[in-house]
């Protein structure tokens, strides 16, 4: 019996201790300005839509875009780039890093890559 | 840490998870009509080209049209001094943002040009070594 009584005090101190520790860390969490949603709510639940250029935009961009690769076409439709003709393969990533940032839905490459 | 990760985010992961150690900020990875799209922030234009380096390598030569990677380099502030990265001609520096601009000035290769503002994703307000001011494809300007 002594010996129960002694682990339910111990028990009650551990728990005691627990409880004030907790404690103060929420207080010193509230002082600092929320910045991030808690760790319970669900993350990306509802992601923004992804921000897809108008055909006309696309098609102005390109212009551009294209300039420096005589061999290459390109035909956009419902926010889809597609690409034709040839390419050398040291210039592809080059010209796909410069497509990727006009916000196109898709690239589809039918590049004949040399 | 997602909790469940999409096919498109399987097949990327190599990518999204280099992404994450290389530092790379305000990382959106989203699937939207069977592409996925990622954008973040590279710290320097070194991560960048790794990123793509990685890309290239699940997807060789970039044929799936499955992702959109728009990663954008954040050391690329007005007031910073970039390298013109072209090929090897010199850099068109034109009297607006766009190809149908007149020319006003080059910017030589390798040379360094200070960047003043950026107007959109494609253009810079740039200011070369010999003083000329006007607007330069971002995509040859590397910091």
């Amino acid at each position: 019996m002594k010996h129960t009584r002694l682990r339910s005090m111990l028990i009650a101190g551990v728990l005691a201790t627990a409880l004030v520790g907790t404690g103060c860390k929420g207080k010193e969490k509230a002082k600092e300005p929320v910045v991030q949603p808690a760790a319970d709510t669900p993350q990306q639940s509802t992601p923004a839509p992804v921000e897809i250029s108008s055909d006309d935009e696309l098609r102005n961009s390109l212009k551009d875009a294209l300039k420096d690769f005589p061999g290459v076409n390109a035909e956009v439709k419902d926010g889809e780039i597609i690409l034709t003709g040839t390419i050398e393969r040291a210039r592809l990533q080059v010209l796909m890093l410069a497509l990727n940032s006009l916000r196109p839905k898709k690239i589809t490459n039918n590049l004949t890559v040399k | 840490m997602a909790i469940s990760s999409s096919v498109l985010q399987q097949k990327y992961s190599e990518l999204i998870n280099s992404a994450t150690s290389a530092g790379v900020q305000n990382l959106q990875v989203r699937d939207q009509d069977n592409v996925l799209y990622i954008d973040g922030e590279a710290p320097s234009g070194e991560v960048k080209d790794r990123l793509w380096d990685v890309y290239n390598r699940i997807d060789p030569d970039f044929r799936a049209g499955d992702l959109i990677l728009n990663i954008d380099v954040s050391s690329m502030v007005p007031g910073t001094t970039a390298t013109v990265a072209t090929e090897s001609s010199n850099l068109n520096i034109r009297k607006g943002p766009g190809t149908d601009q007149p020319i006003i000035g080059k910017a030589a290769h390798n040379s360094e040009v200070t960047l003043i503002s950026k107007t959109n994703d494609q253009w810079w307000l740039v200011r070369t070594e010999k003083g000329e001011e006007g607007y330069a494809y971002a995509q040859y300007l590397k910091v």
